[in-house]
């Protein structure tokens, strides 16, 4: 039986983990979970951790004296839990890393690539051939790295892309579609291609999630509503948007650029962006790398020129 | 189908029922001789009518008369009074016992039929048989009236059905026949056997049918078909068509083990239903001929069914009472997604009602071939994620779900093609790609992907009946004295509540509450099913919904009421139909009818907001409720009263009794008074009074006693208040009245002795006189009373007397009302006194003023002797200025070619045409240079803010995997837009203008004027790029620019007024008078008119002054500003002559230069500047243009294009 089916002992971690329900992911015990599944729950448990930003270190030597002959994931997960600990990777693991050999594998260093050396294109060639190369029955069970792709793209505004990746799902068997992970891509493409009813769609899945039980997980939650957020300004549905920021806030997260890239576009909506530059400044301070500080940078100077180019003497 | 029985009632054999037209009622005669008249709704025995001897074997309601008529085994027709609920008369005539017994539906006419092989008509009004009609050779089972046309269909035991023409008893008596009767019509009637001794027919059998193998007994019409139902004791149904000509036996319904006793048809299905003494009632399929569905009772044969005329009900006679029931469930499957109502219709179609549009769509998708024939189609829920649909139908084992695509385009009924089914008695969705179905027989729970494939299964506890939707991923399930919330996921019971026979469920907007309904309760609960209130209604309860604030809307049978969560209920409307309420918004009720339709009801809903508010302490709300609405009535002071509002109540009383009654409740004295002042009537007063006492308010107290003549009373208030000089009038008034008993008391009050004893004297009491004015000193007086009595002191002994006993010495002051402690007025009480209550408005506070009406109010403005006098000094006109001959400098505005983009913005660089558009695309080059070739547009750095918010109001970031970028999402101009070649940004501003304008205006009248300046240059700024539909809405951009234009042209020429040496009269004559050429709205203006008036007739400029006081008089011919106005005129008339000389000339055409602020006549050569359409002399052509601040004087250019 197939561990992440609806019956399946993975199906509600495998949930959790996706919808940053960490701290709940974190609590289980292996033991909850047969034998077999064990190795993939404490996967799960060990990237949470690391997501939470706690040091996962004893967790991984626990995994392996417990789990022998799995060093190359431990050894992978080590290197994930030093880069995002300590800033960097003294291992120099993700960069002796050319071609990914199983799944987690890719998606770590994907993201390695994205973060560490801000090269998008890189990391979409990278994983592209992972994928390529990955057998099907593989492929059909393992979707994380068509997420990761699908994002890269979005990232860089290909949408024709990303829905490429995402129409070919329909090739794919049922139960690789019947997927949390499918689910939020789907959510993602249906939020961007626009239009009532694909955000609408899209919205349905978020404000489902909300009905779970997020009070051990404020930054799932946050998360959650962030993306509501978005949806709803897109929708224009101001006052519930108004809401939605009340409630965010409420939550009391630590600064998230997104978030406040947001904000900025929202106030230009509704106060005519009478709070813009607090929140520009506010943005560059936690991330001057934003693709919106980035973005208005470029716009910026495109606009000097322009003043420049049509001045005539007053 | 599903036979829901609705009442039943318990008695002997029942042989006769029927429906009254329009109450809920039903009679029933007994074999045992009663007429039991019955609301079945309420389940309530009305009345009982025993007057015949035997059997009853029928009744019938008259259709609008206030009359029933009943047959009996004693050979008798009554006709009984609805009214008196006597019999009023008896027809006799028949030989033998009656079987049936009806009204004509419009003439005054019974018919009867009997065992004596006849049936007779009667007039009812003069009680008369009209005819008798004979053919018949057994006993007649039943007779009755076609619904329509002139025709009778008769049951005999001789196995014929007959049908009989009585136009000829119509023709007979409804107008009297004078004319000569033809020799041929009288020798064709004298062949008739129904004939009168007048010749005249009354009826004559039409057809005979025939094919019956044993008695008949019983035969119906159809309601509008030619078409006849009969039922035989040999067993079977007979159906039969008629034509004008002719009769003929259509088909036979086989089934029936026993003698079938009755068979009607359903007056608007196709279906037939009999009753036999098989114990059965079966419905048949008019069309096909074929069983649908039987319904046995175990010991009681059944005698008779009837139906209602108008509404899905029925009654069927059996051996032990009758039982009321209806074929079908009547309530429309329909499921709500955010604001669209989604419902089976009466056809089985599938519809949709916009309900933010108010409008229906077409029929999308037809259900007539999902399930059996007669299915009906029970539930629905909606996935919208998948736009598609899943209902369940069918009853009992063979109830099933299926889940069918809607179609993204409606254009008609279509028929589902991508079905997909499976049994459940209950399916629906949970998320957005689960759905769950419950199979009852086996209580299991299936969770099932959108391929219709199980993904899990759950054994349910054996003591689920059934299955509610609870939330995503949840559901409730209900077992007979408890619902429990079920996680599906996590196979989990979360919280169980004990409430008995749940059937539905409603879900506050909110997901925090739900009301669950049985048939005679409303439960409601939080989510966490813990108990919040419960009520019970003796009417069926059919539906709820929730509206937007909390507040749980229900329907009955025949009401639609509202509960609070504190269990506070009301009535909102009554219903003449059943309605089933789908969603609430605002004032509108949105209902299914039991027709399948949707109905839109309005409701006031001020009554449970008062209340809500009210319960939740809104007190804001409830005074604005008070000011607003017209909400009276007994219903709502008693309410108020019972929460401890008296003093609310107080508001809503206008009768004086009730008034005081609440007074005294809230113990407002002062109301209480005034309102006793109205009534003036002892036993108001008493009540005053006592409560006056109980606060110690001796004022109204005394006031009370005056009022009352209660002089006791009164007296001894003023002992112990202390209060002398009343307590001496009080013994005035008492001697005045003759009351020595009064007057006594008053003397001891006040320890009056010498009065005492006067009046011991006069009432003869010497000894008693003498004894109190010895004791107490009075010796001169006691002498004269010994005088009086002729006796000497030493005839009389007296004990020792002491000293003079003295009494208590009041206190200097008399006493007041008692001190209370300063109770603190209530909210209300405060608000009602201070006014507030005046100043509340229902409406929301407009949050700007709307510009067409600028503010009247200028008061900071207008104060000019202030403001606008310590002007003076000289200004320097240069005449001579350079007037530079060149022309603008040339700017290379080839457009730029548009950069290539993918995604969105490469949709939006190929859709959009305006400057604003390509701004929000990102392409700021395309922007600009589009900008400067329309408008001239040199200077952009004024535009920065603009550029960049236009460009951030459609972007978005979309987070995803927390470790990567966000992803680019972009905000579209029109999000049911699906073709990609329309794509466009979202621009956002149009919509503000209005807002931003009226920002100007506040600026204006507060006279800060270089902020109004700048407010409508950002306000033409803002214009330059924003996108808009239409040409109208175009428009009203140009008209806003000119009105900006003008505006800030005004206010310069004013700032520039003011800055001027104050010797410079000259001139500041003239910016005066040019101020008041700009065209400003007419508050606005009169300003500058004020101003101009004034400065002229300082600097004694008399001719210009009176001419703006006559501007002004025109624009405003009343008020104060009129009156100074008329005042400088009538004064500046009287010379008529300016002393300084200006270059002004009111009755002249002309602009005014924007850089120089001196006319330019017409004829006279300018320059245009294009955006906002400002003058210029000629030389400036090429320079900035001073009214924008961005836009080139005299540029050449296309105009301003901003349709999207």
């Amino acid at each position: 039986m197939d561990a992440f089916a609806d019956s399946g002992e993975l199906y509600t971690i495998r949930n959790q983990f996706y919808t940053n329900q960490h701290h709940k992911v974190r609590s289980y015990s292996l033991n909850q979970f047969s034998p077999e599944n064990q190795l993939k729950a404490l996967e799960y448990q060990i990237r949470s951790i690391i997501a939470l930003e706690d040091d996962a270190s004893s967790v991984i030597d626990d995994g392996k004296a417990r789990f022998p002959g799995n060093e190359g994931l431990f050894q992978l997960l080590s290197a994930w839990n030093d880069l995002k600990s300590f800033g960097t990777d003294d291992s120099t693991y993700f960069d002796d890393v050319k071609t990914a050999t199983y799944e987690l594998q890719a998606v770590l260093t994907t993201l390695y690539v994205v973060k560490l050396d801000k090269d998008i294109d890189q990391a979409i060639t990278f994983l592209t051939s992972y994928i390529d190369n990955t057998n099907t029955l593989n492929k059909y069970n393992e979707i994380e790295p068509f997420l990761i792709l699908i994002q890269l793209h979005l990232v860089k505004g290909n949408f024709a892309a990303a829905n490429k990746i995402f129409v070919n799902f329909a090739n794919f068997p049922d139960s690789s579609r019947d997927n949390i992970i499918y689910q939020v891509m789907e959510s993602w493409i249906e939020a961007i291609k626009g239009e009532s009813d694909n955000i609408n769609r899209s919205y349905s899945l978020y404000d489902e999630l909300l009905s779970s039980d997020f009070d051990d997980d404020p930054q799932g939650k946050f998360k959650l509503l962030n993306v509501l957020f978005v949806l709803t300004i897109q929708l224009k549905h101001y006052p519930e948007a108004q809401e939605l920021l009340l409630q965010i806030k409420a939550l009391n997260q630590k600064p998230n650029a997104d978030f406040i890239a947001n904000q900025i576009t929202f106030d230009y909506l509704v106060n005519g962006g009478a709070n813009v530059d607090g929140l520009l400044n506010e943005l560059k301070s936690l991330d001057i790398t934003h693709p919106l500080v980035v973005d208005l940078e470029e716009k910026t100077t495109v606009f000097n020129d322009i003043v420049a180019k049509y001045q005539v003497e007053a | 189908m599903k036979m829901l029985t609705k009442f039943e009632s318990k008695s002997s054999r029942a042989k006769g029922v029927a429906f009254h037209p329009k109450r809920p009622w039903v009679l029933v005669s007994l074999h045992s001789s009663t007429i039991q008249l019955w609301d079945y709704r309420m389940g309530t025995l009305i009345d009982r009518f025993e007057d015949h001897v035997g059997p009853v074997r029928c009744v019938d309601f008259h259709p609008t008369q206030p009359l029933f008529v009943s047959g009996g085994d004693d050979y008798s027709i009554k006709v009984w009074s609805l009214n008196t609920r006597k019999c009023i008369f008896t027809l006799n005539g028949h030989l033998d016992y009656i079987r049936t017994v009806s009204f004509h539906h419009d003439l005054p006419w019974i018919i009867s039929c009997s065992d004596d092989q006849t049936i007779r008509i009667w007039n009812w009004q003069n009680r008369q048989e009209i005819a008798c009609l004979t053919g018949h050779n057994h006993y007649v089972m039943s007779a009755q009236f076609h619904p329509t046309e002139d025709l009778i269909v008769s049951a005999s035991l001789d196995q014929t059905v007959r049908v009989w023409d009585i136009s000829g008893l119509r023709k007979k008596h409804s107008a009297p026949t004078s004319s000569m009767r033809s020799f041929e019509d009288q020798l064709q009637r004298q062949q008739l056997p129904q004939q009168d001794i007048f010749g005249n027919v009354n009826a004559i059998v039409k057809y005979v049918l025939e094919g019956h193998d044993k008695g008949v007994n019983f035969a119906s019409f159809h309601p509008t078909l030619p078409l006849i139902v009969s039922a035989g004791d040999d067993r079977v149904v007979k159906l039969w068509r008629m034509s004008d000509t002719k009769a003929w036996e259509v088909d036979t319904c086989r089934g029936h083990t026993g003698n079938v006793l009755s068979a009607v048809f359903h007056p608007h299905e196709d279906l037939i239903l009999s009753v036999s003494d098989d114990k059965t009632i079966r419905v048949w399929d008019l069309n096909k001929r074929v069983p649908i569905k039987q319904f046995r009772r175990e010991s009681d044969r059944f005698w008779l069914i009837a139906s209602h005329p108008t509404i899905n009900l029925f009654a069927a006679c059996h051996d032990s009472g009758v039982m009321v029931f209806k074929l079908e469930r009547e309530r429309p499957a329909h499921t709500i997604s955010q604001n669209k109502l989604l419902y089976v219709n009466a056809e089985k179609q599938v519809q949709s009602y916009d309900i933010q549009r108010n409008e229906n769509s077409l029929p999308m998708l037809s259900l007539k071939k999902i399930g059996k024939t007669w299915s009906f189609m029970r539930t629905m829920s909606y996935n919208q994620s998948d736009n598609s649909i899943l209902v369940t139908h069918g009853e009992g084992d063979n109830s099933n779900y299926a889940l069918i695509s809607l179609p993204k385009h409606v254009t008609g009924a279509i028929e589902p093609t991508d079905v997909r089914q499976g049994e459940g008695n209950f399916a629906c969705f949970i998320t957005r790609n689960r759905f769950i179905s419950f199979i009852k027989s086996s209580k299991t729970l299936h969770v099932k992907d959108m391929n219709n494939n199980i993904t899990k299964t759950i054994q349910l506890d054996s003591s689920v009946t059934d299955v509610l939707y609870g939330g995503p991923g949840r559901v409730l399930l209900v077992k007979s004295h408890s619902i429990t919330n079920y996680d599906v996921q996590q196979r989990k019971e979360l919280s169980e509540l004990s409430v008995n026979n749940v059937k539905y469920v409603s879900w506050s907007n909110d997901g925090q509450y739900l009301a669950l309904l049985s048939k005679h309760t409303i439960t409601i609960a939080n989510k966490d099913l813990e108990l919040i209130t419960s009520m019970h209604e003796t009417i069926r309860i059919k539906s709820a919904a929730w509206d937007d604030s909390g507040v749980l809307l229900y329907s009955t049978l025949n009401h639609i009421k509202y509960t609070l969560l504190n269990g506070d209920n009301g009535i909102i409307k009554t219903l003449e139909n059943t309605l089933y309420i789908t969603k609430i918004v605002q004032r509108q009720v949105y209902c299914l009818n039991r027709s399948g339709e949707v109905e839109v009801i309005t409701i006031d809903p001020t009554e449970y907001r008062f209340k809500k508010s009210l319960v939740n302490k809104n007190f804001n709300e409830v005074l604005r409720i008070i000011k607003n609405s017209n909400l009276v009535g007994q219903n709502i002071i008693a309410y108020l009263q019972k929460k401890g509002y008296p003093e609310v109540a107080l508001q809503f009383v206008q009768d004086p009794e009730t008034r005081f009654e609440l007074a005294l409740e809230c113990s407002n004295l002062q109301v209480a008074l005034e309102q006793a002042k109205i009534l003036n009537n002892n036993t108001i007063w008493e009540k005053l009074g006592d409560e006056a006492l109980n606060q110690g308010n001796f004022e109204v107290v005394e006031f009370v006693y005056q009022q009352l003549h209660l002089f006791d009373k009164l007296s001894f208030l003023y002992t112990y208040k202390g209060d002398k000089e009343r307590l001496s009038k009080m013994s005035t008034i008492a001697e005045h009245r003759g009351d020595y008993s009064a007057l006594v008391q008053n003397t001891l009050y006040n320890n009056d002795i010498k009065k005492r004893c006067e009046v011991y004297i006069q009432g003869g009491m010497l000894p008693l006189a003498y004894v109190l004015a010895k004791s107490n000193g009075l010796v001169e007086l006691a002498k004269q009373i010994l005088e009086e009595a002729g006796v000497e002191e030493k005839d009389v002994q007296l004990p020792e007397i002491g000293e003079v006993v003295p009494l208590p010495e009041p206190l200097a002051e008399p006493i007041g009302n008692w001190p209370l402690k300063e109770s603190s007025l209530s909210f209300f009480e405060n608000a009602l006194l201070n006014g507030q209550v005046e100043n509340l408005s229902i409406e929301e506070d407009k949050a700007v003023e709307q510009f067409e009406d600028a503010s009247a109010s200028i008061a900071d403005f207008n104060d000019e002797d202030e403001v606008f006098e310590d002007d003076a000094g000289a200004w320097d006109l240069d005449d001579d200025l350079d007037i530079p001959e060149d022309e603008a400098p040339v700017i290379d505005t080839a457009f730029p070619a548009a950069p290539t983009a993918e995604g969105e913005i490469g949709y939006w660089l190929r859709n959009v045409k305006t400057a604003g558009g390509y701004a929000a695309a990102g392409a700021f080059d395309q922007a600009a240079s589009l900008l400067n070739k329309q408008l001239g547009l040199v200077n952009f750095e004024p535009l920065r803010k603009n550029f960049f918010e236009v460009y951030s109001s459609s972007k978005l970031y979309l987070p995803g995997i927390d470790d990567l970028p966000p992803m680019k999402n972009y905000i579209r101009q029109d999000n049911d837009e699906d073709n990609p070649s329309k794509f466009k940004p979202f621009v956002p501003g149009y919509d503000k203008l209005e807002e931003r304008l009226a920002v100007g205006f506040k600026h204006f009248n507060a006279n800060n004027l270089e902020d109004a300046i700048a407010q409508f240059r950002d306000i033409i700024y803002s214009i330059v790029l924003l996108t808009v539909e239409d040409d109208e809405q175009e428009a009203k951009c140009r008209d806003v620019l000119t009105l900006c234009r003008e505006y800030i042209l005004g206010l310069s020429i004013e700032l520039a007024r003011r800055a001027l040496d104050p010797d410079d009269i000259q001139r500041n004559l003239e910016l005066a008078a040019y101020f008041t050429k700009a065209e400003l709205q007419n508050p606005h203006k009169l300003n500058a008119l004020q101003v101009a008036m004034t400065q002229a007739f300082k600097h004694k400029n008399f001719a210009s002054a009176s001419y703006f006081a006559d501007e002004i008089l025109k624009l405003s011919p009343s008020g104060p500003r009129a009156e100074r106005a008329q005042k400088v005129k009538t004064r500046a008339d009287t010379i008529a002559s300016d002393a300084v000389d200006i270059n002004f000339d009111p009755y002249a055409e002309f602009d005014i230069c924007a850089a120089t602020y001196t006319p330019i006549f017409r004829g006279e050569p300018s320059v245009t500047e294009e955006l906002v359409g400002a003058k210029y002399k000629p030389e400036y052509r090429g320079t900035l243009c001073k009214i924008t601040g961005i836009t080139q004087v005299g540029a050449q250019a296309s105009g301003l294009r901003i349709i999207g």
